[in-house]
């Protein structure tokens, strides 16, 4: 997803300075001015100034060459662009949410399937592909490399 | 090299991790858009359970063969398997068209085995050396080398300047969180107890570069890979690049050892190495016109260099445990988690892994001609297979992967976090090289800064003070300010954009 430099310049100001104000509250080290906020500090205040020089660099060019029919072209493609990483990150959310409660196979099964659709699978690949790839990944991580991969709800058939 | 050295690197377990990883490394480096880093980042939850030796010929092995396979979707599909072979992607292409696939691929094999071997030669006879002179460095020697290693990082980048920094600062930051070398303050951890650690470099490379790959690909949609080219055959085609391999001696000893020396910068690593070979092998060319038309002579260029960038970025990471460039910024994370510093103590605390090291690099590239083989006759079915069965597999990898590593749920979320960031960093032109120094070298550059502190009370000009730190500090000041300079003309070109260029606005 692109977005205009004006905007992602103050996205790192945004972030710098909410990073400073919360290493400013950190105790500063016995004689010596450093302290545990000093490093954030500077990370802090190097995104604040890369943010302000983007920003202009953005401002300046788009003054010199203004953008003709800005903004996104709201298409089903251009849809689609945001649409599926945005499915592949709920995917994930799912996964990590559901990993300790259903246990591994029936979190990866979904995710898995979830994940082939998305990226068009055919409805018949997807499934196997799924069970194929949780019971394999099980087999490597928890039984070759004794990864203690959650069973959840189904602990008491757990193997 | 040490006996021990040797029966350490000849070891069943350690060849067959070897061979392996040269075929993992060719599969997922002949997919185009997945790169060497993705490869290694992936591998890492394995070499965990791995014992040092192996672990680091995994990564070792992986690399290496991930830089050549990036040339067989370069030459069949016009696309750069990985980033180090974009620089030759349409001479390859152009005689591929021509009927010649194959020929091209063996001369990229061939010479990139050349270029490996040459690359751990240096490798191995020069860090040692390297590594005595750097024993007698202090914390204020290692401070300036860390913000030397992260400098060179922001002038190898490939975004503008400011770009380039705000990733630096971001990985900074990164490195940042988690309970604070001096007095034990949790940072950014929010009263979550598992983030007092620190973000778990592991999860933080996979997400970065395997789950920011699977969002983009998410991003493009389905796209069938279409192979218009005609392979040649296997037999003829091995035959006619070794007898080519012939008229380009004198380019491929000059790219390889250039590779090892642009490799060896910190963050140039082996996609600037092919560049710059190939852009110097056009200069003293006889037939400098077929550049970027269908050069073999700028195949073997680049293709010697890339390899032998491989071996290069090893040479800062093991000396002074700055890595040369991502995959050996995650290399050091490994060696790391294994209970090994490197460092100049390396080469007395434990020889055995380093002339293992050694070997391995060399078993790899030897290894490598006959995988590498194997994918050159097998390069169609290769690229066909489908992204809808292999993204899923990327994304499974990676969350398992990663929880394996650290045995909780933070890491998913880690991944998740950070492949966001990764993948709006990579669209909006925002190198992620420099992040990952960032990362990597964020605790060291700290805990060097407050161990020299708490020495000199306070006192800045002690930095400066010692020989070898005043060089080093001197250097990087001189590197800022052209840094700097070179931040206000880009500045400068942004007012004075012409009007008539419609691509500026992108």
């Amino acid at each position: 997803m692109h977005i205009d430099d004006r905007f992602l310049g103050l996205i790192l100001v945004g972030m710098g300075t909410a990073i400073y104000l919360i290493a400013r509250t950190f105790p500063l080290m016995a004689g010596i001015p450093y302290g545990p906020g000093f490093f954030p500090s500077i990370a802090a205040v190097g995104l604040i100034v890369c943010g302000i020089i983007i920003a202009v660099t953005g401002t300046l060019k788009s003054r010199a060459a203004p953008v003709i029919g800005s903004g996104a072209s709201v298409g089903s493609a251009a849809r689609g662009a945001l649409l599926r990483p945005l499915i592949i990150c709920l995917v994930v959310i799912f996964f990590a949410l559901a990993l300790p409660v259903l246990g591994f196979h029936i979190a990866a099964v979904l995710t898995v399937g979830a994940a082939a659709f998305v990226f068009g699978a055919h409805p018949l690949v997807a499934p196997v592909l799924a069970l194929a790839a949780a019971f394999g990944t099980h087999a490597v991580f928890y039984s070759v490399l004794r990864v203690p991969l959650p069973w959840g709800i189904l602990t008491p058939y757990a193997w | 090299m040490s006996a021990d050295a040797l029966a350490a690197v000849f070891t069943v377990d350690n060849l067959t991790v070897i061979f392996l990883a040269t075929l993992y490394g060719t599969f997922v480096g002949a997919m185009p858009g997945l790169t060497a880093t993705m490869a290694v980042a992936l591998l890492v939850p394995f070499t965990f359970f791995m014992d040092p030796v192996p672990a680091v010929s995994a990564i070792i092995a992986t690399t290496t063969t991930a830089i050549f396979a990036g040339d067989i979707a370069g030459a069949l599909l016009r696309m750069p398997g990985t980033p180090a072979s974009a620089a030759y992607v349409d001479d390859a292409f152009r005689i591929a068209q021509k009927g010649a696939a194959r020929r091209v691929l063996f001369v990229s094999l061939m010479t990139a085995c050349i270029g490996g071997l040459v690359g751990v030669v240096i490798l191995a006879v020069s860090a040692p050396q390297l590594a005595r002179f750097a024993i007698g460095f202090s914390s204020y020697e290692n401070f300036w080398l860390a913000t030397l290693g992260i400098t060179c990082a922001i002038f190898a980048g490939t975004g503008t300047v400011a770009k380039n920094f705000a990733s630096l600062f971001f990985g900074l930051f990164v490195a940042s969180i988690g309970i604070d070398v001096a007095v034990g303050h949790p940072r950014f951890t929010f009263g979550n107890v598992e983030l007092m650690d620190g973000v778990n470099f592991i999860p933080a490379m996979i997400g970065l570069f395997a789950m920011s790959e699977v969002l983009r690909n998410a991003s493009r949609g389905k796209a069938a890979v279409r192979l218009d080219v005609a392979l040649d055959g296997v037999g003829s085609a091995f035959m006619g690049a070794a007898r080519s391999l012939r008229n380009f001696k004198r380019v491929i000893a000059q790219s390889s050892v250039l590779g090892t020396l642009v490799g060896a910068l910190p963050g140039a690593g082996a996609d600037i190495a092919a560049w710059i070979a190939y852009a110097l092998a056009k200069k003293g060319s006889k037939t400098p016109e077929q550049y970027g038309k269908g050069s073999l002579e700028g195949i073997a260029a680049g293709g010697s260099a890339n390899n032998a960038g491989v071996a290069g970025a090893w040479t800062p990471a093991l000396v002074f445990g700055i890595p040369g460039d991502s995959v050996t910024a995650i290399a050091i994370g490994v060696l790391l988690m294994k209970g090994l510093t490197p460092g100049p103590q390396i080469f007395t605390n434990d020889p055995v892994l380093v002339g293992a090291l050694f070997g391995s690099f060399f078993m790899a590239n030897i290894v490598m001609l006959f995988t590498g083989a194997l994918a050159i006759a097998l390069a169609t079915m290769i690229l066909k297979v489908p992204r809808s069965v292999l993204m899923p597999l990327i994304l499974l990898s990676s969350l398992v992967g990663s929880f394996a590593i650290t045995g909780s749920v933070l890491a998913i979320w880690i991944v998740l976090v950070l492949g966001v960031v990764g993948y709006f960093m990579e669209e909006n032109g925002i190198p992620m090289a420099p992040a990952i120094l960032g990362i990597v070298l964020g605790r060291v550059l700290e805990d060097n800064f407050m161990l020299s502190m708490m020495k000199s009370q306070g006192a800045m000009l002690d930095f400066f003070e010692r020989p070898v730190a005043g060089v080093l500090g001197g250097l990087t000041v001189l590197l800022w300010a052209l840094l700097l300079y070179r931040a206000l003309r880009q500045l400068r070109r942004a007012g004075s954009t012409p009007k008539e260029r419609p691509d500026v606005a992108k």
